[in-house]
């Protein structure tokens, strides 16, 4: 008996919960109806209110008795988009006329009219308040709420990887970079030619020993505080990133004295050089400004990261929130699922017609969730990470799909230290063994083959001769080889271990295409997954460091010289950016030479010079340029796939540059 | 009251597993290949940076010393610093543990209900047709994966019927609602509080396909328990005995038969529902449910050591309180069980 009681009890209680939610929900929208039908109503009313009006006040001082002063406000439109205009109107009954009006819109502006007409700006809900004052000093009031809501969104929803930093002295990787391109502003902005335009640096000047460089700064640039981007701003936001020394820092800490570097005036910053450095305009397209006041506002002392004595340097405010000047300002930020960015409408630059208001950075990680929401238009532009046979049955269902070059390479690096590939001739007979056409035929269809040591949209040589599949030439080196004869008759003693990423499962297509093609020359390969976190720690170390590795490797400033110096300078060794373990001086020394050439043409021809004699070494096998693919909505005109992409990564995905048309 | 001691005596035993439970996490978490400082930082980061990174995570002390240091700041409440997310740990936990929470409860509440349902009409009807659709039913929940599911629900109930939403907590219109004030972190819950109950609402439709493919697993095997059970006791002498008495079927079959069944699928019931926040992770990817199995997978694959460790712990501490709770539950049901425990 008891547990039937505490049963109704329980179905009571739910009942009673649930009921009166219900009933409210529902109570809601029937009175939003009326609501709605009674403004109607309400327009006719007021016409034939003010007539009685007229009527009442002439009866009223005819019959010379006195009624307490009420009010009646009303408005026409009470609801609608943005920009709203309406029309206000009241009807003062009883005290004693003249009466004098007062306005109060809800907006911060008022009006003494007696029938305004207010333009609302922004979407939002408005209590608009008139009170009446009469002769004799009384006063009535009556509301009138107003909704304003906001035209169409143009919404770009676009797919990543998480994470996403969006401090740009933290992150560096591909959605962090694109972060930034619509949070920030950098010095000088990136162009399709991969040479930089003038942007919140105007101009600037060198010294003839290559060491100081003086920017102008553009005046019309606020932050999305409302402050005014000044000098100081430029110098501190150098200053915080190679402090923190993360993100893209590397590329500044060897070359920026900090120190040295000042403020002219407040439009001129002055950055001093520790040694000449060829490609230093280059790299401050990788230079965001930060606003130096928000950051110093949010700074938190006694964390994990104590920069004395600025505390944390606003590290954990600008987890979630921005201090730029770019076209968008953060508006929400929830780790591992989105940052969401609204347009920053007094943003100094040019922007698009049909520029998206509004950019959702989402997290996504399994391809159908990705090819639903894109089939469902809930995703303007998909990851750069689907697999071919999803990016094909999208396009079949109607989707458009783009490509543009990343401005990275697949390569295999192969230990020139570790026996066989010790041997030069070895590295080279594996690579004439290797079929190249195969991989971008059959696997990352349509890619480029590599047609020089780094992209060839980073400006790389165009006159050298790559390897190509030609088993005669591949037999012929191996025989050169100081292990011939013995690898060709004992091949399981000199097993050539290749570890690709199993983050990447295209990647293993290609490695079994690398052992069969061995194979064909009578050389044994194994073939064996790492998870990413296995490889950085292996590649760390000389002796862990595998036969061969397959990584894409991306330049992270638009040059030759860049990828130049990562992937075969030895101070980019231990890194997984490079398994090569070259330790090469006489290389690194040529490296460093083109890197601190100042002119652009004789810089240039260091770096090919520098391309053909790692050809020769045959440290890696250069495989293709790779070609990011996406799919995307045919409402949205993107003219990064359309040719006009920049090898930067990081910058196709620009709110400046992308117009959102959405249906209807 | 021996309830009580009862209750403490598995209190004290769940804490000495739990401290077990993190020295073994701690250290396995340091062995496993993957080093956290350099996951985080690009590959051209100077040496000095990484070393002095490695110093503040407090990654250069001996293993033992830093079990300490982290044992001390755990009871200061602070579990350490996540470089995959960049902020506290502990942060981290009270944000996505109650976004978890509320999708296993939900799938635990249709587990319950759909499994009671379906092991009740099977057993009812052993075999006869509706115990053998079930029995293909559960089959096939069972040998079928949470994701799976996951996908094929999302393909049929989001795309093609377009029924449900693809992912996601909320519809952006009511994100304001819990970003104005995250009162408990829990969405439901937020959303009742800001006396919104479109939001609530709204979260329960973007929750249902998650839980749904969250608790089908469960469902199934728990389902055909709880016939297993029926379909055994129904041969006892007491039931027998009831029936010749006359006592009326329904009487039978829920008082003297159903009660002593279900009790072997409270105990799996239990450990499969606190299993589900372990197992959710592919769940929350394909629904883009930003929860904590998801948050534990991740930092797993970054190496983020601290984020390891606590993420096992709490789902540690989750197995032991649900354990506690299913064991009461076990000993209200079974009349030996608790008398047993009195007896001593």
């Amino acid at each position: 008996m008891n547990s039937k009681i505490e049963m109704a009890i329980i179905v009571l209680l739910i009942i009673a919960i649930i009921t009166p939610s219900a009933i409210t929900a529902y109570m809601i929208g029937t009175i939003n109806e009326r609501l709605a039908t009674l403004d109607e109503n309400l327009g006719t009313l007021d016409e034939k209110l003010g007539d009685i009006e007229t009527l009442l006040n002439t009866i009223i001082s005819g019959l010379n008795v006195s009624v307490p002063l009420s009010v009646i406000g009303s408005a026409t439109p009470t609801s609608g988009g943005v920009v709203l205009a309406v029309s206000f109107k009241i009807t003062p009954i009883g005290g004693t006329s003249p009466y004098s009006f007062e306005w109060d819109f809800g907006d911060g502006t008022i009006s003494i009219e007696r029938a305004p007409t207010h333009e609302y700006t922004t979407a939002g809900t408005y209590t608009a308040t008139i009170t009446v004052t009469d002769d004799a000093g009384a006063t009535a009031s009556d509301t009138i709420a107003v909704t304003v809501t906001s035209a169409v969104t143009k919404l770009l929803r676009v797919g990543f990887a998480w994470p996403t930093f969006i401090d740009p002295a933290v992150g560096s990787d591909y959605s962090s970079s694109t972060a930034f391109t619509n949070l920030y502003d950098p010095l000088v902005f990136p162009t399709s030619t991969g040479e930089v335009k003038p942007w919140i640096a105007e101009s600037w000047t060198t010294s003839l020993d290559g060491l100081n460089w003086t920017f102008t700064l553009r005046d019309d640039v606020t932050f999305h505080s409302g402050r005014q981007l000044k000098a100081d701003d430029v110098l501190f936001s150098m200053e915080r990133l190679i402090t923190i020394g993360e993100g893209y820092a590397y590329l500044f800490s060897p070359y920026v004295d900090v120190n040295a570097s000042k403020v002219i005036d407040d439009h001129t910053v002055q950055f001093t050089l520790k040694k000449t450095f060829g490609p230093f305009l280059t790299t401050l397209e990788r230079l965001y400004i930060v606003d130096k006041e928000e950051v110093m506002d949010h700074i938190v002392q006694g964390g994990t990261y104590d920069y004395p004595p600025n505390g944390d340097l606003a590290r954990e405010w600008l987890l979630t929130h921005d201090a730029g000047s770019g076209p968008y300002k953060v508006t929400d930020v929830v780790l591992e699922d989105h940052v969401y960015m609204d347009r920053f409408h007094d943003y100094w630059s040019e922007m698009k017609t049909d520029s998206p208001d509004e950019i959702r950075m989402l997290a996504l990680a399994v391809p159908t969730t990705e090819r639903t929401m894109l089939l469902k238009k809930e995703l303007e532009i998909s990851s750069q990470w689907l697999p071919e046979e999803v990016l094909e049955a999208l396009s079949n269902a109607g989707l458009a799909s783009g490509s543009y070059a990343g401005g990275d390479m697949f390569y295999f690096m192969m230990h020139c230290r570790k026996p066989p590939l010790d041997d030069v001739h070895v590295r080279r007979a594996l690579a004439y063994a290797m079929d190249y056409e195969a991989v971008v035929d059959e696997i990352y269809l349509d890619n480029p083959l590599a047609q020089c040591v780094v992209p060839i949209s980073l400006g790389g040589a165009t006159e050298l001769t790559m390897y190509r599949r030609d088993l005669t030439a591949a037999m012929e080196e191996l025989q050169q080889s100081k292990y011939w004869p013995d690898i060709g008759d004992n091949p399981e003693n000199y097993e050539i271990e290749v570890d690709w990423c199993a983050e990447v499962p295209a990647e293993e297509g290609v490695a079994l295409l690398f052992a069969e093609s061995a194979q064909e020359i009578g050389l044994k390969v194994k073939v064996v997954k790492t998870p990413w976190g296995k490889m950085i720690v292996d590649m760390a170390d000389q002796d862990l460091s595998p036969h061969v590795e397959t990584v894409f490797v991306a330049a992270h400033y638009a040059e030759a010289g860049a990828l130049l110096e990562t992937r075969y300078h030895s101070k980019a060794a231990a890194t997984w950016e490079q398994n090569e373990w070259l330790l090469n001086e006489t290389l690194d020394a040529m490296i460093e030479d083109a890197l601190s050439t100042c002119d652009m043409t004789e810089r240039y021809q260091k770096y090919a010079e520098l391309e053909q004699i790692i050809l020769d070494l045959c440290p890696s096998l250069f495989l293709f340029d790779h070609l990011v693919k996406h799919s995307y909505q045919p409402y949205v005109i993107w003219p990064s796939v359309l040719g006009e992409s920049i090898p930067v990564m990081g910058y196709n995905i620009d709110g400046r540059m992308i117009e959102v048309i959405p249906p209807e | 009251m021996k309830m009580k001691t009862y209750i403490a005596r598995r209190l004290g035993f769940a804490l000495f597993s739990l401290l077990g439970l993190s020295i073994l996490v701690f250290y396995l978490a340091r062995v496993i290949p993957g080093d956290p400082v350099l996951m985080m930082v690009p590959p051209g980061t100077s040496p000095d940076v990484i070393e002095a990174l490695r110093q503040r995570l407090g990654l250069k002390e001996p293993l033992h010393l830093q079990y300490l240091f982290w044992l001390g700041d755990v009871f200061r409440g602070d579990l350490g610093f996540s470089v995959y997310t960049q902020r506290s740990v502990t942060n981290d936990v009270l944000e996505y543990l109650p976004i978890s929470l509320e999708l296993v409860v939900l799938a635990a509440l249709m587990e319950i209900a759909g499994s009671f349902l379906l092991g009740v009409l099977a057993g009812t009807h052993a075999y006869k047709w509706p115990d053998n659709l079930v029995r293909i039913a559960s089959y096939i929940g069972i040998s079928v994966p949470a994701f799976v599911w996951a996908i094929v629900f999302q393909l049929i109930f989001a795309l093609q019927l377009s029924l449900f939403p693809t992912g996601g907590l909320l519809d952006s219109q009511y994100m304001d609602v819990i970003r104005a004030r995250r009162v408990t972190g829990f969405t439901s819950l937020d959303s009742l509080i800001a006396g919104r109950f479109d939001a609530f609402v709204n979260f329960v439709w973007h929750a249902t396909l998650p839980a749904l493919a969250l608790c089908i697993g469960g469902m199934a095997q728990d389902a055909r328990i709880i016939r297993a059970g029926m379909v055994e006791n129904k041969e006892k002498e007491y039931i027998a005995m009831a029936t010749s008495q006359g006592l009326p079927q329904r009487l039978v079959m829920f008082k003297y038969l159903l009660k002593p069944s279900i009790i072997p699928a409270v105990t799996v019931m239990g450990m499969d529902i606190a299993a589900m926040l372990g197992n959710a992770f592919l769940v929350e990817k394909v629904f883009r449910w930003p929860g904590f199995s998801q948050h534990a997978i991740a930092a797993m694959l970054r190496s983020d050591l601290n984020t390891i460790v606590a993420t096992v712990i709490v789902i540690g501490i989750i197995f032991a309180i649900v354990n506690i709770i299913t064991d009461i539950m076990v000993a209200y049901l079974d009349p030996r069980i608790r008398l047993m425990e009195k007896g001593e």
